[in-house]
């Protein structure tokens, strides 16, 4: 028994970082080895893809303000659906918030004249902001009240909110264009851009600011850990007294409310009208899902998946206008990460490695111990 | 409201269903096994883009049909070794599957055949010569406008309905799905192999899944267009759970589904054109409707607080 003690494995920090860092490279291995394969379908090389997009996102200052700008929004929504993972509830629904945020915020942008900047840019984020909860809403009480499993209601919500969407900006509030779109929104309820040139507005401190909330809320307070707990167990949760289903239409509505707003910047900074296709395949709410699978909910993971994300979305554009490589390659392989990431390997085989090695060491103690006597 | 409009109304519920029925009762399966499959969705797109493709490269419907079982079967096998194997979070595994039919088909269609969204074949396979004639039902008056012309895929379902429904209550592996969803280590306990129950029904998903795809685009229409699935994995999810992950029930509410969508057509016909982009939200918003009238009964149930005085 004593030998047994004396020899356990050494797994530490080390161990648990090597673990980490396999987990995280793993699947960005088998992502690009897939991405590669496609490439070459799509007659490029992948070094020259890969070195093209890093090169457009990264290398030069135009090119990071455009990354961070297409980096905005993803860091809202990873933290919206972040919100509800970490409850255990898988909210597909933010790419529906994210589209009618946009389009109330596109609407208040010019039905409401008159107003000093500051003061219509609030009114549009929190107009945005309550209706996309209100939309949230929806798949929250069913959820917390009749317990109808969330994944359905919100795909279906999704398919609901475009196609009305699509609808009203055709008829009733499109200008008559060729390709359907609002108005475009009053001066003073555009964000500023950092640089005219390129994407980056300060919506990006809206982003860092509710990252920041959220990132306190998750983290440092009784409702973080009233979300996490609801995560691990809910049915405990609910026998010790965290009032489940009211925190489960609350994670739903406050999720809703931060999405819109990240539909909203993207009008107000970016677009300055709605358009239905706005958010763009396969989505900035859908972004923010694969950020936070990816980043194992944690919200540094987020941020950094995020201006990963928004660097891949801006080198692909760039990509498919200077090397005439489809935009969905870069799908490829972001659905190949997220399928990878879902397993874990190296959490996985870890265990299995250390009982080897352990049982190699435990050989060879006992091959000395027979040896000393 | 006359006549025949109300028998083409029924023949399309008829032909709309097919693919919901047999997504729906593939998945009551692996439901019933306790897996919580979101891929089906992907598993219909991708097998639909496969019986499109290869049909078109080779110039034969069989190799179109083989293709699309072959990639089905082998996605659902994927999908059991992520996470009945390596133990990955279903939805995680179902949404990057589903990500993935996104997005592989239009990349390929663009790589080789220079157009994103859509693939026609109707030079190799013609829809019309899809539908079949049946002798007997020919003569028979209502029914023959129902029935008959359909796809042989259609009267194929009507037989896989009735087999998995007599497979799941009446045999021996349809008593081992069930308990091994029901408690997985009491099914282990008394030696059944749960890993291999579950990999079953998970073929057998695929097989659904890829006959449904194959109805949609090789039969129904002889092409491939982008997000040609539209959900119809998502859809026939609820269906599975709105009937409790019972086969028949949930087939009831398959038909009423595609009954929807059935009506949808029907009705933009005669409406115009600004709102039959609305109509398009019939199928959603009576599922959500559907669902929220079969759980409300359950709504006391479903409050377990333990420690409150009842």
């Amino acid at each position: 028994m004593e030998k047994r003690l004396k020899i356990k494995p050494k797994a530490g920090l080390v161990g648990h970082a090597l673990t980490l860092v396999g987990d995280v490279l793993i699947p960005l291995v088998f992502a690009f080895i897939v991405g590669s394969i496609f490439s070459v379908i799509c007659g490029t090389s992948p070094f020259t893809l890969y070195g093209y997009i890093i090169q457009r996102a990264f290398m030069s200052t135009g090119g990071l303000l455009n990354t961070l700008g297409y980096a905005t929004p993803i860091i809202i929504t990873g933290m919206a659906t972040a919100l509800s993972l970490r409850a255990g509830i898988f909210n597909m629904g933010i790419e529906s918030q994210v589209i009618l945020g946009g389009l109330t915020a596109g609407l208040a942008g010019y039905l409401i004249p008159g107003l000093p900047k500051p003061i219509h840019l609030v009114v549009c984020l929190a107009i945005a902001a309550l209706c996309a909860s209100c939309l949230a809403l929806i798949p929250g009480i069913l959820k917390a009240k009749l317990r109808i499993n969330e994944v359905v209601t919100t795909v279906m919500l999704n398919s609901i909110t475009l196609q009305v969407a699509t609808f009203l900006t055709n008829s009733y509030l499109g200008t008559g264009d060729a390709y359907p779109h609002t108005e475009y929104i009053l001066e003073t309820a555009r964000l500023t851009q950092l640089n005219s040139k390129y994407r980056c507005t300060t919506a990006i401190f809206i982003a860092l600011l509710i990252w920041m909330a959220l990132y306190f809320i998750l983290k440092r307070t009784k409702l973080g850990y009233e979300i996490d707990c609801i995560g691990k167990q809910w049915e405990f949760s609910d026998a010790v007294g965290m009032r489940v289903s009211r925190k489960i239409i609350l994670i739903f509505v406050l999720g809703g409310a931060v999405a819109g707003i990240a539909g909203a910047t993207e009008i107000m900074g970016v677009n300055y009208n709605f358009t239905p296709t706005f958010s763009a395949n396969p989505g900035i709410g859908w972004d923010g899902f694969y950020a936070c699978i990816l980043s194992g909910n944690h919200p540094v993971g987020i941020l950094i998946y995020a201006v990963v994300f928004g660097a891949l979305r801006y080198g692909a554009i760039a990509a498919q206008t200077g090397l005439g490589v489809p935009l969905d390659l870069i799908n490829i392989i972001k659905s190949t990460l997220v399928l990878f990431m879902a397993v874990r390997l190296a959490s996985q085989f870890a265990p299995a490695m250390k009982a080897w090695v352990a049982s190699r060491l435990h050989k060879d103690d006992e091959q000395k111990g027979e040896a000393k006597t | 409201m006359n006549w025949s409009l109300i028998l083409n109304l029924l023949n399309m519920t008829v032909e709309a269903s097919i693919p919901y029925l047999l997504i729906t009762i593939g998945g009551v399966f692996v439901a019933r096994a306790g897996v919580f499959n979101i891929s089906m969705e992907g598993c219909t797109e991708f097998s639909a883009f496969a019986g499109i493709i290869m049909a078109f490269i080779s110039g034969k419907v069989w190799v179109g049909v083989v293709s699309a079982l072959g990639l089905a079967i082998a996605l659902n096998s994927l999908f059991y070794l992520f996470t009945v194997k390596l133990k990955g979070n279903l939805s995680v595994v179902g949404t990057g599957i589903n990500l993935m039919a996104q997005c592989i088909p239009p990349c390929i269609l663009q790589a080789f055949y220079s157009s994103r969204s859509n693939l026609v074949a109707t030079s190799v396979v013609d829809p019309a010569t899809m539908r079949v004639d049946v002798p007997v039902l020919r003569n028979i008056p209502i029914l023959s406008d129902i029935f008959n012309r359909q796809t042989r895929i259609t009267y194929l379902t009507f037989f896989v309905v009735a087999i998995l429904i007599v497979v799941m209550y009446r045999t021996k592996f349809g008593t081992y799905v069930r308990v091994t969803g029901e408690n997985a280590s009491a099914a282990k306990s008394v030696g059944i192999k749960t890993d291999r129950i579950k990999f079953i029904c998970l073929v057998i998903s695929a097989v659904t899944c890829a006959l449904a795809g194959l109805n949609l685009s090789v039969e129904q229409l002889g092409m491939y267009t982008i997000n040609m699935s539209a959900n119809r994995g998502f859809i026939c999810l609820s269906a599975i759970n709105c009937g409790r992950k019972d086969p028949e029930k949930a087939c009831v509410y398959a038909l009423l589904f595609g009954f929807v969508r059935a009506l949808q057509t029907v009705v933009n016909n005669f409406v115009p054109s600004a709102i039959s982009s609305l109509l398009g939200i019939l199928p959603y918003v009576t599922i959500l409707v559907v669902l929220v009238i079969v759980e409300a009964p359950n709504a006391r149930k479903n409050h377990l607080r333990i420690f409150r005085e009842v």
